[in-house]
This record gives C-alpha cells, structure tokens and sequence, in this order.
C-alpha cells in the first residue's frame, strides 16, 4: 500500500497542496477529479519525485519511481526521435531492453516516425505504450483518454481493468467522468489544493449529478453567449 | 551497452539528423566545429582584453539552455538515480569542455577552474516546473516573441548592460559598442524558437504584411532594448557618435533580415547554406541587400502555404 501523509507543496507563497491524505491499495483504481488548477499534476508530479514537498509518500517499493509508470499529460519527446526510439531509451533506462516492441505496438503506431510528429492523442499512445512495457507496480495517468480516438479509449479503458486485475496500484485523472465512474474503485474530488470528498462507486451517480449543476448552467450564462 | 551509454549514443545519432538537414555532413560538421571554435575564440581573445567575461558568459548561456525543465524530468524519472546524475554530469561537462580547454590554453586557470565546478554544480540543480513568478515586460502588446523571449533571456541582457557598465567604468569604447551589438544578436535568439504553424495560421494578412508586421514589432521592441544602451554610449562618447548611429541602425536591419531568413524553411530550420550566407552578409551589410532581397520571395512563397 502506498500512504500519502499530510502532503504540502507550495509554490512560492502560494500553497498548493494542503495537507493531502491518501492511501492507494494494490489492485485498485483511484480517481482523481476537480477543475483545472486544482493540484492534480502537482499531487502526481509530488508522488513520482518530480517536486519536492512537505509530508510523507510511504511505499513499499524503494524508490517508487522505479516501480511506477507515470503518463504525464504532454509526455515529453527529444526533437527528431523517433518512436521505436523512445520506447528503447524508456525500457534501456528501466534495465528492460529486451522488449518485443513491435509485437506490442498494441495501437499501431508508425514507430519509425519522428515522435514530434506524432497527433496528440499518437504522442499519448506511445507514452503509456512505453511505460506498459515496463513490469511497474503502480500507474500514475493523468488524463490517459485526452486527444486519443474512440478505439483506443476503449483499449486504454480495457488495460486498466487487465491491469487492475493484476493487482496494480492506479491513479487516474480524468475529465471525462464515465472513463473514472466505470473503472474506478474510488473517487477523491480534489478542489484548491484538497480532498473534498472520497466517492465510493454507489456514490458516483450523484457525484457525477452533483458535478453537472455545479458547472453548467450558472457558468454558461456568465458567457452571454449570442 | 549501458543505460547511460545508449542515451549518448542517441543524442549522437539524433545531432546527426539535424547536421543533415541543415545540410551538412556529420562528419564533417565534427571536424570544422572545434576549428571554427578555436578560430572565433582566437579572434575574441585579439580583440578584446575583456574577452575572458564574454568568454564565460556565453559558456554559462550554453550550460543553460542544457538544462531543461522538462528534459531533466524525463530523465530523472525513468533512469536509475545515479545514471541520471552520470548524464548531467557528462553533458554539462561536454558542454563548458571546448571553453575550459582554451581558458586553459590562455593560461586563465581560475576561470577554467569555476566554469568547471559551476558546471558540476549544475548537474545536481534541480529547476522549478512551475512558479507564480513571470517577468514582467513591456512587450505583451505584440506577442509573444520578445514577451517570452526576455524571461527566458533575462540575465544574458543583464549581462550585455554590466558589460556597458564596464564599459563606461573603464573608459572603453569598444567594450561598450560590443553590449550595443550584442542586442539584437540576443534578440535573434527570442527568434530562434519555431512556433507552431498554427501561429502563423491565425494571421490575416499576406505574406509580404505578415513579415513587414513582424519586422515592424521587432524593430520597436529592438529600439525599447538598445536604447538605453545607445543612450549611455552617446552621452559618455560623443566624438563615437557616428559608429555607434551606424551599429544601432545596422542592428535593426539584422534583425529584419534574420526574421526573413526564419520564415524561408519554415516550419524547418533554416539550413548551412543559408547560415552561412546570412553570416556573410553581416560580416559586409551591404550584401544584406541582395540575400534579403532574394530570400524575401522565398519566405512569401512559403507563407503562403499558411496564410491562404
């Protein structure tokens, strides 16, 4: 189980992760949703050891970075490399270089293309299909579904559940709520640098309610749209 | 092969896909760099007794721009925690080498010696991601390459106005007229960035509008930069007035002139043949004239592609 006690991150004199708690369970899947800004990249970027932070992010894998595969939101790609290489370089690093790259091309990208030519949703695709390749323990994906075809979100969606069922640790953010609501074991509503609300799966319907008349009508109407 | 050893080795290869497209073979490229390195050096050192500052400055600006944010990230978070320091350590060490080895060659051990640990140093430095802090700068009017341009760069124009302080200090004219011309060669640098098409996409103008606009916006900001140092010069030698007229005008014609060349290949880089025209023309202006002259058509013709 990972714990994550009481975690502060602040950003100047900002603060913008006030006190989290959370603890994540083998073989399960946590979601994480709130409006843009809310701290979500922070939290995930804090857990991988990107930031440094005020708290504790208790594992049993030591260094947790070695165990995790984290799908930032723009995964970041050297100019003129290309995507056969990337995967290479991910899995080399990982001292896992004998992947079978092609045979687990599972969205059939053009791996020996320049990845800084890749659609977004193409450069998300071959980010989580190079951190599959990897036996990690735990999967950190933040918004996995975001500018990828409707094929593949079905595909991603599918890899959680497989990966769930191998007793893997996931944490997903995601704006889509019926990505979260059909593969998550939990949901943290996550608003100005806090956990409002942990959601069991009964609860989402209502959360999902909850999340629509909060951001809808009264925000539209601000728009005065003509 | 190792983990760290692989990475080196892609970076090799992918500096080889750039030197062949910007038209030049690897190889070669490998053998003229150092000399052209040593050449320039050489010159700088002739010509200045303050060229161990310009020298170091310029090291310390290569350093920089290594250390990216994002790159550093990537790294960080998929090798092992010791062959992400060995990378640093070796690229920023790669980085200040060619430099250290002439500062040793001239003898200027202590220099040598701080641009080495500063560049150690570095290698264990992490950067912040993110900060509410952002310059700011008189140049949001226009966006967004002098906007972005000057946080990035902030300290090198820091640098260019202690080099005039120098200058002034010292009595030196020469050391002064160099921060004057550094200017708009820093102000290359905002330019240097290709944006994404899209950029260009969103203008509704023509070609020939959308680079005169361009080069408009850049002589204005250009003039907001240059000016207080051109000021200072006038006042502080006056019978220099003339050549320094002459450097502050010719800045702005470089700069039209380097934005015409980046519109050329765009989205692509510009290439050797055009690097080394365009340094030849501002080593005699006024063929600047006829390379401006004969790329401008080329950079409408390109731009027509995205601004239908």
């Amino acid at each position: 189980m990972i714990e994550i006690k009481n975690l502060q991150k602040w950003y100047g004199a900002k603060e913008v992760l006030k006190g989290i708690d959370l603890a994540l369970e083998e073989g399960k899947v946590y979601g994480i949703v709130g409006e843009n800004g809310a701290g979500k990249t922070t939290l995930f970027r804090c857990i991988a050891g990107l930031e440094d932070y005020e708290g504790e992010v208790l594992s049993p894998y030591v260094p947790l970075k070695e165990s995790l595969g984290f799908l930032t939101t723009i995964p970041f790609f050297f100019d003129r490399m290309k995507g056969r290489e990337y995967i290479q370089l991910i899995s080399v690093a990982r001292g896992n270089a004998d992947v079978d790259i092609d045979g687990q091309n599972i969205f059939d990208l053009p791996l020996d293309q320049y990845a800084e030519n890749y659609s977004t949703g193409m450069k998300k695709k071959l980010a989580l299909t190079a951190i599959l390749m990897q036996e990690n323990a735990i999967y950190i994906l933040d918004e996995p579904f975001n500018g990828v075809d409707i094929q593949s979100n079905l595909i991603i969606a599918e890899i959680i559940r497989k990966l769930k069922e191998l007793g893997k640790t996931i944490l997903i953010s995601s704006h889509i709520f019926s990505t979260l609501s059909d593969a998550c074991d939990k949901i943290c509503v996550l608003k100005e640098g806090k956990i409002v609300q942990e959601i069991e799966p009964k609860d989402f319907p209502q959360l999902e309610k909850d999340m629509r008349e909060e951001s809808s009508l009264e925000i539209i109407r601000k728009l005065n749209l003509r | 092969m190792s983990a760290v050893t692989h990475y080196l080795e892609l970076k090799r290869k992918i500096l080889d896909r750039r030197l062949l497209e910007f038209g030049i073979q690897p190889y070669l490229a490998y053998i003229l760099a150092p000399l052209l390195f040593f050449f320039i050096s050489f010159l700088l050192f002739y010509k200045t007794e303050y060229a161990v500052y310009i020298y170091s400055t310029l090291a310390l600006s290569y350093l920089f721009q290594f250390s990216n944010k994002k790159k550093s990230d990537f790294l960080e978070l998929y090798f092992k925690k010791e062959a992400f320091k060995k990378i640093r350590i070796v690229e920023n060490a790669l980085v200040v080498l060619p430099f250290v080895i002439f500062l040793l060659f001239k003898m200027h051990f202590m220099w040598a010696l701080g641009l080495t640990l500063f560049a150690l140093g570095l290698s264990f430095f992490k950067g912040k991601a993110n900060s509410n802090l952002h310059l700011p700068t008189p140049f949001g009017k226009y966006p967004y390459e002098f906007a972005t341009g000057i946080r990035k760069l902030f300290p090198f124009y820091l640098g260019i106005l202690f080099l005039l302080l120098m200058a002034v200090s010292v009595g030196n004219y020469n050391l002064g007229l160099f921060a004057l011309a550094m200017v708009p060669f820093l102000c290359m640098n905002f330019y240097g960035e290709l944006e994404n098409p899209f950029y260009v996409w969103i203008y509704n103008k023509s070609p020939m509008d959308f680079l005169k606009h361009k080069a408009l916006v850049a002589s204005f900001y250009l003039c907001l930069l240059s000016l207080p140092v051109f000021i200072v010069l006038a006042f502080v030698f006056p019978e220099m007035i003339k050549i320094s007229i002459a450097v502050f005008v010719l800045s702005f014609g470089y700069l039209a002139s380097y934005i015409v060349f980046k519109y050329v290949r765009f989205p692509q880089q510009q290439n050797f043949a055009q690097i080394v025209l365009l340094t030849l023309s501002y080593l005699f202006p006024p063929l600047l004239i006829v390379t401006v002259g004969y790329y401008i058509g080329k950079a409408k013709l390109n731009l027509q592609e995205y601004l239908k």
